[in-house]
């Protein structure tokens, strides 16, 4: 059966760029990974455990029987800001805010699993990725809304009142409205 | 991950010629021409033999006469050379004296003025001049190129450019500020025609500072 092809509009096709949104989540992944082994890693340290790649890679860690689980866990909810961070900065499209934070955690339980050779069997584990969810989805979403409602700035900085001089003034154009 | 899978499927099911040539970065400048002249100067020839020669799958242009444009034709030229890409947007506007109030509502939207003449017809070259004379004055086409063609070169009893010049002399006068040329062009056969947009592209670029193309 021949596939139909249909015309769709340019711009829908260059926000849609798979390449971009790729990197885009190559990015924020790395980014997570990231601060995750720094701040976790200063938790071993802080308490005085020895630091093992189990810590950001496997869902072990997080138990909530021990305090040690209950502190690793605080660490993935305190982690989730990367995530805020990252989309704000990276993405900042109110829209794609929920698509790109629930990826992140969809990557990390696939990640877990194949490190952990077994789908993730602690309470805690699944309570930490929901509470990190519900985070990165409702700040980031309100930041990327504030970022993108944030009035424009010409010229560098944005002045409040207009003055004369070299600085760009708001003037309606009447070339706009085209014949 | 659902609007990669989305790019992706939007990708593979999308028609090759539609998707984007050029990212958003860079942007297409817009500038619009307008095609002036008296009636049965040649504006509408003029338009189908640039659209001939620009693009790639335009009809061709129609034999014989052309009738009288009532309202207006538009076509979008797209240039191939620089980058970033240009496009001109050509608008032939009927000459009709009727119609002719109509071409003030064009003026501030437009990048440069084409006037086209009818060379072989001595009879109104008057009128032309007066016309010409009403359009460089309007306020709203200060500072914009002018390009005055006298048209139909291919007919025996042309006038020749420099008869043309000495009618338009008195105008010319005043354009030495800014940008105007004359040029003697066929609509018909087609020579001149390239050399003319080569003429309007240059200048509608030195003057993009004063009257900036529309970006799209």
């Amino acid at each position: 059966m021949a596939r139909r092809r249909r015309i769709r509009p340019a711009s829908a096709l260059e926000s849609l760029s798979p390449l971009l949104i790729l990197s885009q989540i190559v990015a924020l992944q790395t980014a997570f990974y990231a601060v995750a082994t720094v701040l976790l890693l200063f938790t071993a340290v802080v308490l005085g455990v020895r630091f093992s790649l189990d810590w950001p890679f496997s869902w072990v860690p997080v138990n909530g029987e021990n305090a040690a689980g209950w502190t690793v866990a605080i660490v993935w909810l305190a982690n989730s800001m990367t995530s805020v961070v990252a989309i704000t900065l990276l993405v900042g499209r109110t829209k794609l805010v929920l698509d790109f934070a629930l990826t992140i955690h969809f990557i990390h339980l696939l990640i877990t699993t194949l490190y952990s050779r077994s789908l993730p069997a602690s309470w805690l584990w699944w309570a930490v990725q929901l509470g990190s969810a519900v985070i990165t989805v409702s700040l980031a979403t309100w930041l990327c809304q504030k970022r993108e409602l944030r009035p424009l700035a010409f010229g560098g900085r944005a002045r409040l009142i207009p003055t004369g001089g070299d600085g760009h003034e708001m003037v309606p154009l009447k070339r706009d409205q085209e014949p | 991950m659902y609007h990669l899978f989305k790019g992706l499927y939007y990708y593979a099911t999308t028609k090759e010629g539609t998707l984007p040539v050029c990212p958003a970065v860079c942007a297409a400048a817009k500038y619009s021409i307008l095609l002036l002249g008296l009636d049965n100067a040649g504006k509408t020839t003029l338009l189908e033999k640039i659209k001939s020669i620009y693009l790639a799958h335009a009809p061709a242009p129609r034999q014989g006469a052309q009738p009288p444009t009532v309202g207006q034709n538009m076509s979008t030229i797209p240039l191939p050379a620089p980058l970033p890409p240009i496009y001109l947007k050509i608008w032939d506007i009927g000459g009709q004296e009727s119609l002719r109030n109509l071409w003030t509502q064009y003026y501030t939207s437009s990048h440069a003025i084409v006037f086209v003449v009818d060379s072989t017809d001595k009879a109104r070259i008057e009128e032309c001049r007066d016309v010409l004379e009403i359009v460089v004055d309007a306020e709203d086409t200060e500072g914009i190129p002018i390009l005055m063609l006298a048209n139909k070169q291919d007919r025996e009893e042309s006038l020749e450019v420099e008869e043309i010049k000495e009618v338009f002399n008195k105008i010319a006068e005043r354009l030495s500020a800014r940008d105007s040329r004359v040029l003697p062009i066929s609509a018909l056969t087609g020579t001149g025609v390239k050399e003319s947009v080569e003429w309007l592209v240059t200048r509608v670029m030195r003057n993009k500072e004063y009257r900036p193309p529309l970006m799209r």
